[in-house]
């Protein structure tokens, strides 16, 4: 009896068309940005943003949420907080933290539960720190990632079984990863870099292995990680679906990717085609987004709405 | 003058140095010395004292153990030509007249070519052909394995190729067979092409091969100036062997560079591709992956990886990736679990695209027989 109350309480509509903070009901301390396009949700696609170690998840669901009513996908973007998710760009794995992976299938099962959503493969984007854990997930989980975008990862887990994760493939000595090549080597990927973002700046990983393997900045270690996983898909004759982007006149602030790389809508476009006709603010019901709406400064999580 | 037939002293035959390329003739099947006008044929045995010491200084056993070599021994190896650009150009002389050791497994021939690094040859001169009790010269193509049927479900099958002499193939072999084992799989391993020399066979064996074979057991000395039906019987010969040896994986290693006559001709067979599942590259230098991988993709081979002698240098490693892009293996890391796992990743996934049916593959070679 309790489990139906709490379904159906999980069951209450759901307002779209504006950005919700919510937390995730089996485990409140965890929460996630949401936005419901304002249509029909049966089956929709679900879209995945995941913040950079600034962990700023709201500025992203702001920022694609304009995009996500357009194309009629559903945006969670996941808040991972630095006490318990301090290595969630790895995953959490070998770590005594929280697994953010796990986390993320909790959100994504909510979400789905929640609004109808398809329950397939989603479509996943991460910038810096949120473009490693993306890329890590998409390999560690290949079934459910469609198509990957990442924005300015700082380095990357190549396809390479003679370094150990999170540099390579090869089992830590702490657990066995299992990670198979032949199955994340068929998700459509895209790395978008700003054209700026060759600097050696305090956030980036300077190990000198990650500079030995991967190159010295963010534009060179996306080329490389492309090289790699070209290679490794060609070995097993995958058609490679990996590209390498790079954003005008943007270095590796967020904003000014959106600005002026137009990172949002070069992701979209990656990840679900040319934009539909219509532009948001022609479709019935759109409250003004990404322009207008401010994003509040402290945004708490709301219950159940 | 006619040809002389004497019974050989088995005191004598005792004594004699038995060489590596001999390791399949039982003792006892040699009874007679044939002496006279005699055209050698590659593969035969013949008996030859050595008058000259040269490069070679000590001659491979049938054990593997390196005998020293003294003037005035007699020795047991057989004729055949030689192709190594690294040290002999050989070839069957036409007569019993003095000829040279130009390979420490025992193979006599007639030098024309030597590296500069090299000394003379050791020099030999033949007493006579080695015959059985009737007299009959003895080929080690008597003496070959079986032909065997196909059998009904075919191991994986991977094969090595290099882009020259010490391009890091052998090393290739040995480390992979090694990994393989490690994984718990039973690895069958052939030397399909090259000169009789047992450093490569004690290789492949001491890195945990369960069966080795080489050209020997197909019944040639030396695979130069093979024909192309004979180079086609001696892979199929060795591979379906290796196939009845309750392996997991076959691990094949063709010999010299693609430049060389025979590892060009048999990897341009028609049907040649459909016998392997994969082929690592094994180079010397970043030009030469990229020019062999490049021929081996114009041939349909399909090549996975490079690996070899090159892989030392992570530049050299790179610039191959960015060329070809085909992943880079450090030839010591195909010793690990993690390579050879992410080599059988990657064989699972081509074998999940369309492929000619099995009862094609096998009878690949049987095609090209005619």
């Amino acid at each position: 009896m309790e489990s139906n109350t709490d379904k159906n309480q999980l069951h209450t509509p759901l307002p779209h068309g504006i950005v919700l903070k919510r937390r995730l009901k089996a485990e409140p301390g965890l929460c996630y940005f949401l936005y419901l396009p304002q249509r029909d949700l049966k089956n929709a696609p679900i879209f995945v943003s995941i913040h950079g170690i600034s962990r700023n998840a709201a500025e992203q669901a702001f920022s694609f949420a304009e995009l996500a009513e357009r194309y009629g996908v559903i945006l969670v973007a996941p808040q991972f907080d630095k006490a318990r998710f301090q290595g969630y760009q790895r995953l959490g794995w070998g770590a005594k933290k929280q697994r953010a992976d796990q986390a993320l299938e909790k959100i994504i099962l909510e979400v789905v539960d929640l609004t109808g959503a398809s329950n397939g493969p989603f479509y996943m984007f991460g910038f810096s720190g949120g473009g490693q854990f993306a890329h890590r997930f998409a390999m560690a989980f290949p079934h459910s990632v469609a198509r990957l975008a990442l924005g300015a990862p700082g380095w990357y887990t190549f396809p390479d079984p003679t370094q150990r994760f999170p540099r390579g493939i090869k089992s830590s000595r702490h657990s066995r990863l299992g990670l198979r090549p032949s199955r994340f080597l068929h998700i459509p990927t895209c790395v978008l870099v700003g054209e700026n973002d060759n600097l050696r700046d305090d956030d980036l990983n300077k190990s000198p292995r990650i500079d030995q393997q991967q190159g010295c900045d963010r534009i060179e270690r996306g080329l490389r990680w492309i090289q790699a996983m070209v290679a490794a898909a060609r070995a097993r004759e995958i058609k490679p679906t990996f590209t390498f982007e790079v954003l005008r006149d943007s270095d590796h602030s967020f904003k000014n990717c959106i600005k002026n790389g137009e990172l949002n809508n070069r992701v979209f476009s990656f990840l679900f085609g040319e934009p539909p006709d219509k532009p948001a603010e022609d479709l019935p019901n759109f409250p003004a987004m990404a322009g207008n709406q401010k994003i509040p400064k402290d945004l708490t999580c709301g219950g159940t709405t | 003058m006619n040809d002389s037939i004497s019974q050989l002293d088995p005191n004598r035959l005792q004594r004699s140095k038995f060489s590596y390329t001999t390791r399949r003739i039982p003792q006892e099947s040699i009874a007679t010395l044939i002496t006279g006008n005699l055209r050698p044929q590659s593969g035969e045995l013949v008996l030859a004292r050595v008058s000259g010491i040269g490069q070679h200084t000590r001659l491979e056993r049938p054990d593997g153990r390196r005998c020293h070599l003294f003037i005035g021994d007699e020795i047991v190896v057989s004729y055949g030509h030689r192709y190594a650009p690294d040290q002999f150009e050989a070839v069957v002389p036409d007569n019993l007249a003095p000829c040279h050791l130009v390979a420490a497994g025992g193979v006599a021939g007639n030098m024309l070519n030597r590296h500069r690094k090299m000394k003379i040859p050791t020099h030999i001169k033949p007493l006579g052909l080695l015959g059985d009790v009737h007299g009959r010269r003895l080929n080690l193509n008597n003496f070959k394995l079986p032909s065997l049927p196909k059998p009904a479900t075919t191991p994986l099958t991977l094969a090595v190729v290099g882009s020259s002499m010490n391009s890091g193939k052998t090393t290739t072999v040995a480390n992979l067979i090694h990994g393989f084992t490690k994984l718990g799989m039973r690895v069958g391993a052939a030397k399909v092409t090259g000169t009789g020399a047992g450093c490569d066979y004690w290789k492949m064996k001491d890195a945990g091969a369960k069966v080795v074979f080489d050209f020997i057991d197909a019944g040639f000395s030396s695979t130069y100036k093979a024909s192309l039906v004979e180079l086609a019987e001696i892979t199929e010969t060795l591979i379906d062997n290796l196939a009845h040896s309750e392996v997991d994986i076959r691990i094949i290693e063709i010999a010299d560079g693609l430049f060389q006559q025979e590892t060009a001709a048999l990897l341009s067979l028609p049907g040649f591709a459909s016998l392997l599942d994969c082929i690592l590259f094994a180079s010397a230098d970043s030009m030469g992956a990229d020019a062999g991988v490049r021929w081996l993709q114009q041939k349909g081979l399909p090549v996975i990886a490079v690996s070899g002698v090159v892989t030392s240098s992570p530049l050299a490693a790179r610039e191959i990736e960015a060329a070809i892009r085909l992943p880079v293996y450090p030839t010591p890391s195909l010793t690990k679990r993690a390579t050879v796992e992410t080599i059988l990743d990657t064989l699972a996934a081509r074998t999940e695209q369309p492929q000619e049916p099995l009862a094609q593959r096998s009878a690949a070679l049987a095609v090209i027989n005619g």
